[in-house]
């Protein structure tokens, strides 16, 4: 009886090198069964390289990737990596019949479900040729999806998107997640739109994940930070402490700076009683963007 | 690999690139006939008419050879951009990407594409060859496969053929850059042709000259003897025209090649014909190659000065020239110039298939370390 493991993937020690060039130096995350699992990082932190590799594209030169499944089964790894993989000469049904043919799949009514789904189900004898690039990432994510993979590996699918296109293929992919259980990896250089998808994160830079966590995580760890102004920060600090708020001082402007989420009318009532009245209070969001630049450092390239 | 040669059948069926190759392979071959059949009758004295035809069967037996193994000079420049075309865009598109994903070793890929190549060739060549004999009969030329032994040659052509295939599937496999691969084999394509003649002209061998000049020594000593030609005329001739004339540089370089590679096939194959079209020897159709004929024909200098002799001597009219013009007959007892069809069948096929194992394990190696994709 084959272990049930808790990792759709794990990636333990991978280096990858171009003659002198080291793409990837000792690479380890670990891809939890389920998730969407985002990857940040500049370009030429070796996103790309680290997905190719996974979706067997290249070898690493050492260390290894280790998969909670089967993933030498036809169709069990579902790609889109750089560009999508269609015969632009062909309609999306029939690239969708080659990519049946390729895993081995019966032809049936299951393709027109497929097409339907990532909402290609009118482009009749359209060739994919003249496909917007929406259409294109679309049928992409279709054919990776075909024969229900264990897990789909997306390398920056809402480049060049619209914002409309953006959206379609966000929804799409939570649908995915959610409604087959299909787990995710993406990367992606619009930090906004990763951070609305993903359930985890990794962070690569130089050729190495410099920090995993979880989405939940990364909001507490950034989250809410409130400024708050007041006549007597001194007394506030501890109402704020006592609401389960991390507070730091800044003794030269006087604001007292909370981190976390709470109730403003709490605050407000407890500060009062307190003797400590709050004049005014600033609320700012550390998103992904501001957490990726803390963490890596300079200006946010990812 | 079974998934990926329907896959790649599938798309080969659905080419057009493909289907017009083989209309093409279907007309050309029946207007060759066609075009041989109207200049082989043509008669221009009074006007333009057209005579009866009348072949002998060892020419319409050879006819039937040529036209029909046509295909390897015709099909290459077409069959080398088809397959460029056809495999690139499984790289532009990047569906050789998308099969490596799904999980296929490099091994079923690399054997899927080299496979379903092949085998659309066989069928270009087929059609071809079964075109050929279509418009020859039509043609009212005729056909003669020589009791059928020319069918085992028409497959040995095809085999041969099949290296040149090979070498264009391989190359279109192993750049990721796509105008590579058209540049090369187009290069390739269009040159086959002459470097197959001229290798294929150094194909004789080397005790086979050797042979030859012991038969024309003697038979110059004889002329001697007989008071034909004087003796020192004879010994300048002896030293001038030796084994380094005639196997010079050109077939120490090219005659290697002609001996590894398929290259010279036409050749040979035509020598058996062209013994009874050119010499005149019979109307029976030889089982065996003349390589002496082919020789002698070939050496214009030597038939040069043996006519000049002869003019000469029928001048001062001491000789016939049919007394010392060396016929064919003439090196009939050199054994080292015969080879049966069946033996050069298989020496062809022996050379083409470890050809086309030397180029796909080579195209292999390269298909699966480089980053391709």
């Amino acid at each position: 009886m084959s272990e049930t493991k808790d990792y759709v993937i794990k990636v333990t020690d991978v280096s990858k090198e171009y003659g002198k060039f080291r793409a990837l130096e000792s690479m380890n995350f670990t891809v939890p069964k389920g998730s969407i699992y985002g990857l940040v990082g500049r370009n030429g932190a070796g996103k790309t390289t680290i997905m190719r590799i996974i979706s067997g594209l290249q070898e690493p030169t050492s260390g290894k990737v280790e998969y909670g499944f089967d993933h030498k089964k036809l169709g069990n790894v579902g790609a889109l990596v750089e560009l999508p993989s269609i015969y632009s000469n062909q309609t999306a049904r029939e690239n969708l019949v080659y990519q049946y043919i390729n895993l081995g799949l019966k032809i049936d009514g299951s393709i027109e479900q497929s097409l339907n789904f990532v909402g290609l189900g009118n482009t009749g004898k359209k060739k994919a040729g003249k496909f917007s690039l929406g259409m294109r990432q679309r049928l992409g994510i279709a054919m990776a999806m075909s024969g229900n993979p264990e897990v789909l590996i997306l390398d920056e699918p809402i480049n060049g998107l619209d914002p409309q296109g953006i959206i379609q293929i966000r929804d799409l992919l939570i649908r995915l997640n959610k409604e087959k259980g299909v787990t995710i990896i993406i990367s992606s250089h619009i930090l906004s739109e990763l951070s609305k998808l993903a359930t985890d994160f990794a962070f690569v830079e130089g050729g190495k994940v410099v920090k995993e966590i979880k989405a939940e995580a990364l909001e507490n760890a950034g989250g809410l930070v409130t400024e708050f102004y007041s006549g007597d920060p001194m007394l506030l600090i501890p109402v704020l402490n006592a609401k389960g708020l991390a507070t730091t001082f800044d003794s030269k402007t006087g604001v007292v700076y909370a981190k976390g989420y709470y109730n403003l009318t709490n605050i407000v009532l407890a500060a009062n009683e307190a003797g400590a009245n709050i004049a005014r209070v600033v609320t700012k969001e550390t998103d992904l963007e501001t957490y990726f630049v803390n963490l890596v450092g300079g200006e946010s390239n990812a | 690999m079974l998934k990926l040669i329907i896959f790649e059948l599938r798309r080969i069926s659905r080419s057009v690139f493909f289907w017009i190759v083989a209309a093409y392979s279907f007309i050309w071959p029946v207007i060759t006939a066609l075009f041989y059949r109207a200049i082989m009758s043509l008669d221009l004295s009074d006007g333009i008419k057209f005579n009866e035809l009348n072949l002998s069967s060892d020419e319409i037996t050879y006819l039937t050879w040529m036209i029909a193994v046509a295909f390897l000079t015709e099909l290459p420049k077409f069959t080398a951009l088809f397959t460029c075309l056809h495999l690139g865009r499984d790289y532009t598109d990047g569906i050789v990407r998308n099969k490596i994903i799904a999980g296929h070793s490099r091994f079923a890929i690399f054997g899927s594409y080299m496979i379903t190549q092949l085998a659309a060739s066989v069928v270009l060549c087929v059609i071809y060859i079964l075109s050929a004999l279509f418009g020859l009969a039509v043609s009212g030329i005729g056909v003669d496969v020589n009791g059928g032994e020319m069918f085992a040659r028409f497959a040995v052509a095809i085999v041969v053929f099949l290296v040149m295939t090979a070498t264009f599937s391989v190359i279109s496999v192993i750049f990721r850059r796509r105008a590579i691969p058209v540049i090369l084999c187009i290069i390739i394509a269009m040159s086959s042709n002459v470097a197959a003649a001229v290798i294929g002209s150094f194909n004789t061998p080397s005790k086979a000259c050797d042979d030859y000049l012991k038969v024309r020594n003697d038979h110059y000593e004889e002329m001697a003897e007989a008071g034909l030609v004087d003796i020192s005329v004879v010994k300048k001739y002896e030293k001038e025209y030796g084994k380094d004339y005639f196997l010079g540089i050109p077939w120490k370089i090219c005659h290697p090649a002609y001996v590894i590679s398929p290259m010279g096939f036409e050749g040979d194959y035509q020598a058996g014909g062209a013994t009874t079209m050119l010499a005149g020897g019979g109307t029976e159709y030889t089982d065996e190659i003349d390589f002496a004929t082919r020789f002698y024909y070939s050496d214009e200098s030597q038939y040069y000065i043996m006519e000049a002799i002869s003019v000469d001597s029928i001048d001062q009219g001491t000789i016939d020239a049919d007394d010392i013009v060396l016929m064919p007959r003439d090196f009939n007892r050199i054994d080292s110039l015969h080879m049966k069809y069946s033996t050069l069948n298989w020496i062809y096929i022996g050379k083409s298939v470890a050809w086309m194992a030397v180029i796909y394990v080579w195209g292999f190696i390269v298909f699966r370390k480089k980053n391709l994709f």
